[in-house]
């Protein structure tokens, strides 16, 4: 290596302090768009009726990494977008859930109706034959 | 890397080990909040068959949240780790819950079919028990399922020749009858009077009238409804076998009761 050992040393002082300001990684932009990108998404899907709570913290926590961003703490915007994406997640998937459940629902509503209507019926199909 | 720099390094590190020695995850409320939920959604029906992954996914944030206790992270790398974690294992459970609402979805098609065969199977086994009824009740008597309904004959052993007065032994047959159509009120009949071909027109059409008659009444006196029986006398009409010998003869005078198939309903004319 070409560089002098005190300038080593000075370089591993900086990252022992980064190390201990809770480590330094690059601005998390990308993620950030993803984010944005994954919330539009979930309230074109309806994911606001299904889970509002979710969605607000998702906008919330967004709109928090953004200001971390900012602010030059990378890692902490870093969690909050994760923390972002899977409150999303969450909505996006109980949006489909639901609507999937409502169709469960009816359907087994169907079928106990059939059930019962044959059940009515039985007595006389019988004797009908 | 020199000495200095490795032992400055080592160094370093042991200083953040030392001053960061944290708590057992197990005694952290947030850890045991998380975990305690996280095995209900492992507990319910079907976890591992739909939600495998989403499980495994929160096992993996459980440790990491586990890691940050004991390592005394920040209470902000903690709470990061507990709302990954809690959401990861609500993901968990709604999971199991979509796909359990899926194979329903999925599954409608055969439901119904099922609900249509336990339905035909009952059906069946109410007619196989209707039919065993039957048997146990009229056993002896010649009993015949037709288009008008059940037809029950009996031979001419009921009456004297010439007469339309019931003999003795045919009280048993009709009380059996009776008994039968006392469980299903709602049945309408007829009773149909036949002749051989002896004697004339208007004689075997006035016995066999009479003989419908009379099985009528005897049917009344054992408790059935009157209003539910019609009585017809065809005489020599719709013969069953041949007039020119005796067992055909024999087979020709008899009464016919036709009990109707279906509740409320008339039995329909004799056309063959």
């Amino acid at each position: 290596m070409k560089y002098p050992s005190v300038l080593k040393l000075a370089t591993f002082g900086v990252l022992a302090a980064g190390l201990a300001a809770c480590s330094s990684i690059e601005a998390p932009t990308q993620k950030a768009e993803l984010t944005e990108s994954r919330i539009q998404q979930a309230i074109r899907d309806d994911a606001d009726d299904a889970a509002p709570v979710y969605m607000k913290n998702a906008r919330n926590k967004l709109k928090a990494a953004r200001k971390a961003i900012e602010e030059g703490e990378n890692l902490k915007a870093d969690q909050l977008l994760d923390e972002a994406l899977i409150a999303v997640e969450y909505a996006t998937l109980k949006s489909d859930s639901d609507q999937l459940e409502k169709a469960a629902k009816e359907i087994q509503q169907n079928i106990d109706v059939l059930r019962g209507e044959l059940n009515d019926n039985l007595p006389k199909a019988v004797a009908a034959e | 890397m020199n000495i200095k720099t490795s032992l400055l390094t080592v160094a370093s590190v042991s200083a953040i080990l030392v001053g960061c020695a944290g708590t057992p995850a197990n005694k952290n409320p947030q850890f045991v909040e998380a975990q305690t939920r996280l095995e209900a959604v492992k507990a319910e029906a079907n976890s591992d068959r739909f939600a495998a992954l989403e499980i495994s996914k929160a096992d993996d944030v459980m440790k990491k949240l586990a890691n940050a206790i004991e390592e005394g992270q920040d209470k902000q790398v903690i709470d990061h780790y507990a709302y990954m974690a809690n959401t990861q294992i609500e993901i968990a459970d709604e999971t199991i819950d979509m796909k359990e609402a899926m194979r329903i979805v999925n599954n409608a098609e055969v439901a119904r079919k099922d609900a249509l065969l336990a339905a035909r199977t009952r059906e069946a086994e109410q007619a196989k028990q209707q039919l065993q009824d039957l048997r146990t009740e009229l056993e002896d008597m010649q009993t015949q399922q037709t288009d008008r309904g059940l037809v029950i004959t009996l031979n001419s052993i009921l009456f004297d020749t010439g007469s339309a007065n019931l003999k003795a032994g045919a009280q048993k047959e009709l009380e059996k009858i009776a008994d039968y159509l006392k469980k299903y009120p709602e049945r309408n009949l007829v009773v149909e009077g036949f002749t051989d071909s002896t004697g004339s027109d208007q004689f075997n059409e006035t016995l066999s009238q009479n003989r419908a008659d009379a099985v009528k009444r005897a049917l009344t006196a054992y408790g059935v409804m009157g209003n539910r029986i019609e009585t017809r006398g065809y005489g020599e009409q719709f013969p069953v076998a041949n007039n020119n010998t005796d067992t055909g003869r024999q087979l020709n005078r008899r009464v016919e009761v036709v009990i109707s198939n279906s509740d409320d309903t008339r039995v329909s004319e004799r056309d063959s």
